[in-house]
């Protein structure tokens, strides 16, 4: 009896008002009570006031009545309605655990698009937008030093120690105010031969208060430790290089060959303020003149400050030039030079992701939404082919009066389960695949090095899936679900028009053959683009360096004395190099002060004594057998020796292009050029003899032309370069070289440490990483994009072929071979290809144009890669039709007449 | 008109109503009648009270109500007791009847000491 009434008010909740139930009843009582009232003889007027007089106030009887009434039938309904959401929900599962292959391709495929979409989104979070993981990272305030160029711009310069003590002391605007400088130290502990390079950063002893974050184990640095030889660990750094990370409280390792004993280690997570950096040593900051040898050299100290509660960065910043001013009227000797002063936010820490950087994750969100859209339509396939199956229970739904908002809920909620399951998976792979982008992304240019475990480090941002991306996950679930759910959901309500009479029979399938060639235009582009960054990269591999790599290892040396020796250890590399010239399995052996595309560069002032024009070129210092071990040709003149020392004069081989360049139709030996400080003020002796020319060489990078190098012998001129490297052409594999030089030094007993071992390929490999990442992850997503339009193709055609059994059937039966049904199917899949590769080609020229600025080698339009796109899609839609194809020629023509 | 009998306090009109539904399905008027009539006409039940708390005790779901045809074949809403609105009548029902025996009592010893004294 209750669920009449409560049914009879849901008929009623767009309709009648709870008002008229009240008016009825009321009006019901009156009545009686007045005919009563007649009865007993009063006048038909005196009724009617007796019974209001009995009844008492109407109106707020009435206005009792309706209120009370409207809320429960607000609840009642509302029960309803999460019944209906119940009820959809049961059979939704239902339904899915019935066709449970289709369900899990949806779901899988949903999974990988996003999940790679996540990825990425968890990347550029990491990487551009997630703040610092300290207490209210808001009231941070990078303050940065601008002094005025000639040409009317600003320039960043660095604090001195003065003007940062200066600033901390008499500011009014921070609660504290810390400054740091990175630097590059190596690493060892005590008895420890190798080295290893470390991240290291140099901080005020205040540092960490103002970020606000404790130490894991142990303390942070103290008052007064500002020149103490103590270091606080990174997490990363303890937890690689001790059984326990704190382990490390207490430890003693050597930086530069001073020992420092590390007090502290910081929480997981905390990566100091630079994305991406993650230090591996806090030393205190009054240790830089120890640990580098000089003040200024390099040094940037950057101040980060933590602003007072209610002081904004624009007071801050007038605060702080006010002070500015006036440390330059107090300074010593110091010109006001219209300096300024800046407050950056620091709620991110320092951004030092390039403009490359930046375009390659716009380019790879681009691919992944692409690749979501693909999934997406992908997963609207699957499910109007099912729901072409329901098309008939829809239509008795609807003809029985169901509403369509409530016919669409079923499979709206279909959708939203799959998506979440999707989604969920989503996590799985994002979770992977985040830590691969993001490996690929701190590849900080080195390739890794044989024994030491630089790859480890080189992940410097964590990947665990949290609150933030979760949220995106979800998101982006929901958002595809609406996506995928709307093309069944059309189909569903057109589903009514489909006459009953007909019984349940498979309707032709347009709206997925549209998104089948939408999906089929979308992946043209995902894939001419992944061809487009293959072929570049083979170009760039394919462009000739002017050396061979191949067989060549590289040993970085370093001295391994206590004293502080200012110049390279070149005399002992020498020796060395002499000692392994003739051993077994080494062809030849090179020295020099610093090795082509990763280890930066000296660029030296050049001019010839008679003329005034001054240009610039490359500098590198060898040793004999240079050229030998890369195999780079010399054309004229001779090679350098070790004999090729200061006092005999100094000579220099330089590369064919510059010889063309400075003598042009003469022959450029036995002239002689100025060299670095000499071009301005040149002294008698100070002029370079040019004793030889070589073949030019790739410098700094595969894809830049080769520039002007001049090669001076390692043992005439000073270098700025710590260590020498030592190039040996062998067949064996670079550990066991840097095994049999490590070998050596031991039995000469020489001062020196091999400091890393590589190839020289992987040198090369690692200036193109860049080109390198986005060569994989077009590829891979080009690929995914492949895999998915397959199985779109795939499961049209399959319910093409099962839709027109009884037409093949009759073919057969009328003498039609197997091998033009074969045809026939093939055909079907083709032209859904051709059609969408003949919408995608303006999309993929659109978007090959939009990477040109990326890719080497190739015209902003490359027509190879369209033809290479579309003739994979082709094969992938006829590796799709053959297996519906194959079904259909094999049909019994006696069982696919009978079908319905 | 005077008023003749004692006003009624919320609560109490509650279980007037759930005892007058006890005894089967009843619509408002007669709900009203019923009470006026049993109760010897010494309670008065203004009219208009009745129905908001009938709505009220249909929203807790201790009665529950049915559009059906009276006496007179017209339509009128029916009101019958739920199971659990019967469990609640009882309860209620011992709950006053301990009340008014307390009161009773009180009432019975004051008026005793009065004579006393």
């Amino acid at each position: 009896m209750k669920r009449e009434a409560a049914w009879r008010r849901y008929l009623r909740f767009w309709g009648p008002s709870a008002e008229d139930d009240v008016d009825d009843e009321f009006r019901f009582h009156l009545e009686t009570r007045i005919q009563e009232l007649r009865a007993h003889g009063l006048s038909a007027e005196a009724a009617r006031r007796e019974a209001l007089r009995q009844f008492g106030p109407v109106a707020a009887a009435r206005a009792e009545c309706v209120a009370i009434s409207r809320n429960r039938e607000r609840r009642v309904s509302w029960i309803d309605y999460l019944n209906g959401w119940a009820g959809d929900l049961r059979y939704a599962v239902r339904v899915l655990r019935r066709a449970k292959a289709s369900t899990a391709a949806a779901i899988l495929i949903l999974a990988v698009g996003i999940g790679a979409t996540t990825a990425l989104f968890t990347v550029v979070d990491r990487v551009l937008y997630r703040p610092l993981p300290v207490p209210r990272p808001s009231e941070l305030a990078l303050v940065s030093h601008w002094s005025p160029s000639p040409n009317g711009t600003h320039l960043g310069v660095t604090f001195t120690d003065a003007g940062y003590a200066w600033l901390r002391d008499h500011n009014a605007v921070f609660t504290g105010l810390a400054a740091e400088t990175i630097f590059n130290a190596r690493e060892r502990r005590a008895h420890e031969k190798i080295e290893r390079p470390a991240r290291a950063v140099m901080v005020s002893e205040n540092f960490f208060d103002v970020l606000g974050v404790r130490p894991l184990a142990g303390r942070g640095l103290a008052r007064g430790e500002d020149r103490a030889h103590v270091a606080v660990a990174g997490y990363r750094f303890a937890a690689r290089r001790y059984e326990e990370p704190a382990d490390a409280v207490g430890k003693t390792v050597y930086l530069n060959d001073l020992t420092f004993t590390i007090v502290g280690v910081m929480p997981p997570g905390f990566y100091g303020t630079q994305k991406g950096y993650d230090p591996d040593l806090y030393v205190p900051l009054g240790c830089t003149q120890e640990l580098i040898g000089a003040t200024d050299l390099g040094v940037y100290l950057r101040p980060i400050g933590r602003l007072r509660p209610g002081v904004d960065r624009a007071r801050a910043e007038s605060n702080l030039q006010i002070l500015w001013k006036q440390f330059e009227a107090t300074g010593p000797a110091s010109d006001p030079k219209g300096d300024r002063i800046s407050c950056d936010s620091g709620a991110r820490g320092y951004d030092t992701t390039g403009e490359q950087r930046r375009r390659s994750l716009g380019l790879l969100g681009g691919i992944v939404v692409l690749l979501l859209l693909i999934a997406c339509a992908n997963v609207a396939c699957l499910l109007i082919a099912r729901g072409a199956a329901r098309q008939h229970e829809t239509a008795i739904r609807l003809s029985l009066g169901g509403g369509r908002l409530r016919i669409l809920r079923q499979p709206a909620v279909e959708s939203l389960i799959l998506a979440l399951a999707g989604g969920a998976g989503a996590l799985l792979v994002a979770h992977g695949a985040a830590g691969l982008l993001l490996a690929g992304f701190h590849w900080d240019k080195r390739p890794i090095a044989y024994g030491l475990h630089l790859s480890a480090a080189g992940i410097a941002v964590e990947t665990a899936v949290d609150g933030r991306v979760l949220a995106f996950a979800v998101g982006l679930s929901i958002a595809s679900a609406v996506l995928f759910g709307l093309a069944p959901a059309v189909q569903l309500l057109r589903g009514g028009r489909v006459p009953l009479h007909r019984g349940p029979s498979l309707a032709p399938f347009a709206p997925g053959k549209v998104l089948v060639v939408l999906e089929v235009a979308l992946s043209l582009v995902l894939v001419a683009g992944a061809a487009v960054f293959v072929r570049s990269f083979q170009n760039l591999l394919a462009v000739p360096t002017g050396f061979v790599a191949e067989h060549v290892s590289v040993v970085r040396l370093v001295r391994n004395t206590d004293d502080e020796a200012p110049t390279p250890p070149a005399r002992e590399a020498a020796l060395l190099a002499d000692s392994l010239r003739g051993a077994r399995g080494v062809e030849a052996a090179g020295l020099s002060n610093l090795l082509m595309f990763n280890d930066g560069y000296t660029l030296m002032s050049l001019r010839l004594p008679v003329a005034q024009q001054i240009t610039s070129a490359h500098v590198v210092s060898i040793g004999r057998g240079y050229f030998e071990t890369l195999r780079i040709a010399l054309i004229a003149g001779r090679d350098l020796t070790e004999r090729d020392a200061a006092p005999l004069g100094r000579v220099a081989v330089i590369t064919e292009s510059l010889a063309h360049k400075l003598f042009p139709g003469q022959i450029p030996l036995g002239k002689h050029i100025l060299l670095g400080r000499a071009v301005r003020d040149p002294k008698p002796g100070d002029e370079t003899e040019v004793v030889g020319v070589v073949k030019d060489t790739k410098f700094t990078s595969v894809a830049q032309p080769a520039p002007d190098v001049v090669y001076i012998p390692l043992l005439q001129g000073e270098t700025h370069s710590a260590g020498i490297v030592l190039e040996i052409r062998s067949p064996l594999d670079p550990p066991a070289v840097g095994a049999m030089a490590a070998a050596r030094i031991r039995a000469a007993h020489l001062p020196l440490a091999v400091q890393s071992v590589t190839a020289l390929a992987d040198e090369i490999g690692a200036s193109l990483a860049d080109d390198s990442i986005r060569m994989q992850a077009s590829s891979l997503f080009g690929g995914l994009a492949l895999a998915l339009i397959a199985s779109g193709i795939y499961g049209l055609i399959a319910y093409s072929v099962a839709r027109r059994t009884r037409e093949i059937g009759i073919r057969m039966a009328v003498g039609s071979r197997p091998s033009a049904i074969v045809g026939l199917v093939v055909r079907e899949s083709l032209g859904l290809v051709a059609v969408g590769v003949a919408l995608g080609i303006p999309g993929a020229v659109a978007v090959m144009r939009a990477v040109s600025g990326m890719v080497f080698g190739l015209p902003p339009v490359d027509y190879p890669s369209l033809a290479i796109a579309a003739a994979l899609l082709a094969v992938a839609g006829l590796a799709a039709s053959a297996g519906p194809a194959w079904r259909a020629a094999h049909l019994d023509p006696m069982k696919a007449l009978r079908v319905q | 008109m005077e008023n003749p009998g004692l006003d009624l306090v919320r609560g109490t009109l509650d279980l007037l109503i759930l005892k007058t539904l006890t005894w089967g399905p009843m619509h408002g008027y007669s709900i009203a009648a019923a009470i006026h009539r049993s109760s010897g006409a010494a309670l008065l039940v203004e009219e208009g009270a009745l129905y908001p708390a009938l709505y009220r005790m249909e929203a807790k779901g201790w009665i529950e109500a049915e559009w059906g045809l009276s006496e007179n074949k017209r339509r009128a809403k029916y009101y019958r007791l739920t199971p659990e609105g019967r469990r609640h009548f009882h309860q209620e029902e011992k709950t006053w009847n301990a009340y008014s025996a307390a009161v009773a009592r009180l009432l019975g010893q004051k008026a005793a000491r009065s004579t006393i004294s």
